[in-house]
Parts: structure tokens; sequence; C-alpha cells
């Protein structure tokens, strides 16, 4: 019979069933006997195989779902995330339970998630951002004044001319109705723009050291599965910081699962294009501008210095 | 050669390239009023200073402008937007664009590199002259 490998899906021949090694990459794998009877009864019961898209047709034995594995259990072929399984799990519920995967267990998630299905990872990760986004620039709207006479105060108190606030308050009263509604409409766009490019970015990285066997596929699909995380920007004051760092530890995880390229190359891909962000300066403010709501925009039109009720 | 009509992620790269031109070509970009960090820091330019100008400028048709910005923000916007077209037509004919080989996408990406410092090393020197 014919068997694929999880970790370097190749396909080999094999005549027995069990414990045995990949002829190709020497990891360890279990090919389970369809005719045995099933060995654990106390287990939850594994949610549904995936209905759609090709399988490894030559594996033995049902697909488990995304339930969690018992401890030592050998790992799952490829299969759909929930989310692109959405028409038949319902679109909320395959949401929120492919981002506990996602943000939760990035390596387990990345590992077996099936690497052709890049849109439901973009379309993921565009939601996650816009409502992130959207929930950011609305506090931001809401609490302008509130930020403008807190500055004011605090200039004052630490003595007049001894504090730039200048820049600080131009940016709060461009914060005007239009600008925020212009910014609502622009935040899919660039959550878009943000998703396709950082993917692009980092997997010329990955090129560079070898770390992409699988193709611009697989770093798309991290990207957008990661991008979920950025739904936590709806934090006030600290969720843009939070979310960035969460989205490196789950990208770097997730790219090196899925990539099968070990975490340091994973780490360099995701890393390097930050630090190199201090050398491109205005490549940076135009990317961080589309992240932040189209921010860089501010400014163009002459509307009246209004901010937020 | 394989026929197909899905949506993938070429496209939405030849879709960025055709969000980029109309954004250079119809929005007033040049009137943001932006200091890089960077020059302001040094006094020097950053590897992308000069990118918008090379956009907006080979928008308008004014390719010697749009070099003399940003030489890589020319060769980049020239690529991106000759992109868009050909998957256009790829598109429309139903065809499906030829995957890259390993060794030729790693050499492109050395090539993205080096084309960067060369960039970096012209904006540099443009600077200093």
């Amino acid at each position: 019979m014919r068997a694929r490998c999880y970790r370097c899906q190749n396909t080999f021949e094999t005549d027995r069933f069990g414990t045995q090694r990949c002829p190709n990459c020497g990891s360890e794998i279990h090919l389970p006997d369809p005719s045995a009877p099933p060995a654990v009864q106390s287990e939850p019961a594994p949610a549904p195989a995936p209905a759609g898209g090709p399988q490894p047709e030559s594996f033995p034995g049902p697909l488990p779902g995304w339930a969690p594995l018992p401890h030592g259990a050998p790992s799952v072929p490829e299969q759909s995330a929930p989310f692109a399984e959405r028409a038949q799990r319902g679109f909320v519920s395959s949401y929120v339970e492919t981002w506990k995967l996602a943000a939760l267990e990035p390596a387990r998630f990345f590992r077996q998630v099936r690497i052709s299905e890049t849109g439901s990872a973009v379309l993921f990760g565009l939601i996650a951002v816009t409502l992130g986004l959207w929930a950011s620039l609305t506090f931001r709207y809401l609490s302008a004044n509130a930020t403008m006479s807190f500055v004011t105060q605090f200039t004052r108190w630490m003595g007049e001319g001894r504090l730039e606030n200048g820049p600080l308050l131009q940016m709060m009263r461009a914060m005007t109705l239009s600008y925020f509604l212009g910014s609502l409409v622009a935040t899919p766009i660039a959550a878009f723009l943000v998703i396709i490019l950082t993917a692009a970015v980092f997997h010329i990285v990955l090129l560079l050291v070898r770390g992409a066997p699988r193709g611009f596929e697989s770093t798309l699909t991290v990207v957008g599965y990661a991008y979920g995380v950025f739904i936590v920007q709806a934090l006030p004051v600290c969720g843009g910081v939070a979310a960035i760092l969460w989205f490196a530890i789950a990208a770097i995880h997730g790219i090196s699962e899925s990539q099968r390229c070990g975490t340091a190359k994973a780490a360099f891909a995701v890393l390097t294009p930050a630090l190199l962000a201090c050398l491109c300066s205005c490549a940076a403010a135009v990317l961080g501008g589309l992240a932040a709501g189209v921010s860089s925009l501010r400014g163009v039109g002459n509307g009246p210095p209004s901010t937020g009720i | 050669m394989e026929t197909t009509r899905r949506f993938g992620h070429e496209d939405a790269f030849a879709a960025i390239g055709v969000l980029s031109f109309l954004a250079a070509r119809f929005m007033p970009l040049l009137q943001l009023h932006y200091v890089c960090p960077f020059k302001a820091l040094t006094g020097l330019p950053c590897a992308t200073c000069g990118m918008t100008h090379a956009f907006v400028y080979l928008a308008h048709g004014k390719l010697a402008a749009a070099a003399r910005a940003s030489p890589l923000g020319a060769l980049l916007a020239a690529g991106f937007w000759l992109f868009a077209i050909v998957d256009g037509v790829r598109l429309a004919a139903g065809l499906s664009l030829p995957s890259l080989r390993p060794q030729v996408a790693r050499a492109l990406a050395w090539g993205c590199v080096a084309a960067f410092l060369a960039n970096w090393a012209f904006l540099m020197l443009a600077q200093l002259a």
C-alpha cells in the first residue's frame, strides 16, 4: 500500500501497519490498522473528518479532526482548518475554533493545516485585522478630546516650552469624523495589503535561507491565520503591542511547523523584516500607516480641526 | 497548458499592483509631509526613501524623474504594473502561470537583496554628491 509521511509529505510504499520510519526523511510515523478495534474508548469523540478537498486517499483510517490528540499519539495528516469548512460548520463557530487553534496551539495547528486553502487564511486574517482596527479607531475617535485635554494639562504641569506637544495635538485634531469614517472604509483594503505583503517579505527571507520547501502558499497560510491575533488590537492602549508580540510568536511557530524549516530559520524570517524596518523607515511608515488604519493619509484633507465627541 | 479560473495569490499581487497604480496616479500622495525618521536622525536617506515619488512619477509617465527618485522604486512599480497586465490577460485567457523552480525563486530572492543594496548605495551617493 502507499502511505504519506506527515512530516515531509512524500509518499512511499509499505506492506505493514504500525510504527515505522519514513524512508525519505527518517521521521517515525504510525499507520493505524483500519481493521483493528478502536484503541481508546474513553477519549472524547474526534471531530468529523473534513468534507471537501483532496485527502491522501491511501492513508489508512479516518482523519481525527482538530480534537486534542492523546499524549504520545502520532501526528495526523494535513486537514482543512475549521474556518475553511465554514459552510458546513457555521461561520462564527468555525472562526472561533480556528482562532483558538491558531492563537493558542500554533505549532499543532500549522503542522496539520492544509496549505492549499490560502483564500480562507487571508479572509480569516482580514476579518481579525479589520475588526481589531475598527475597535481601535472607534476608541481613538471617542477619546480624542480626553487625550488632548490630558496632553495639554501634562504639558502645563511639565512647564511651558519644556515638552513639545504639537505633533500629538495635531494628530488628535486630525481625528475628524470624515477621517474616522474614511479609515473605517479603507481598513479592509489596508488589511488585505498588509497580509499579502507581510507574507511576501517573510517568504523572500525564507528563500534566502532555504527555509521555504513548501512554497509561498505555506507562508501565506501561516501569515493569514496568525494575523487572527490582531483582533486583540481592540483592547485599548496595550492592544497594538500585544497583537504584534503575539503575532510574532504565532508566526515563528507557524512557519517553523508549516514549512518544516526549524525554529531558527522561521525566527530569522519573522524578525529580520522588523529589524530591517529601521533601515527602511519610509516603507515601514507606509505599512505601519496601513496597519494603523491608513493614518498616513492624515493631514491631506483641510477639514475643520474637530475631534471626537 | 493547464487552464484555471481560480483566483490565487498571484492575482492578489496583481490586484495590489492595480491599487498601487490607482493610488500613485490619482491620490495626492506627494502632498503628505512625511519626514523619514532615518534621514532626520542620520542625515542620510533610508533604503526606501523616494519610492513613493518613484511610483507617482512613473504613474504620470515621468520615467527619468522616477529613476532619479529611486531606481528600485521605479523598477518595482514597472514590474508590479506589468505583472498586473500579464495576470489580467492570463485570467481572461484562463491560463495558469508557470510555477518557479526553487532554484529560480531563490536566485530571484538574492536578486531582490542585491537590488535593494544597490538602490541604497545609489541614494547615498546621490545625497553626498
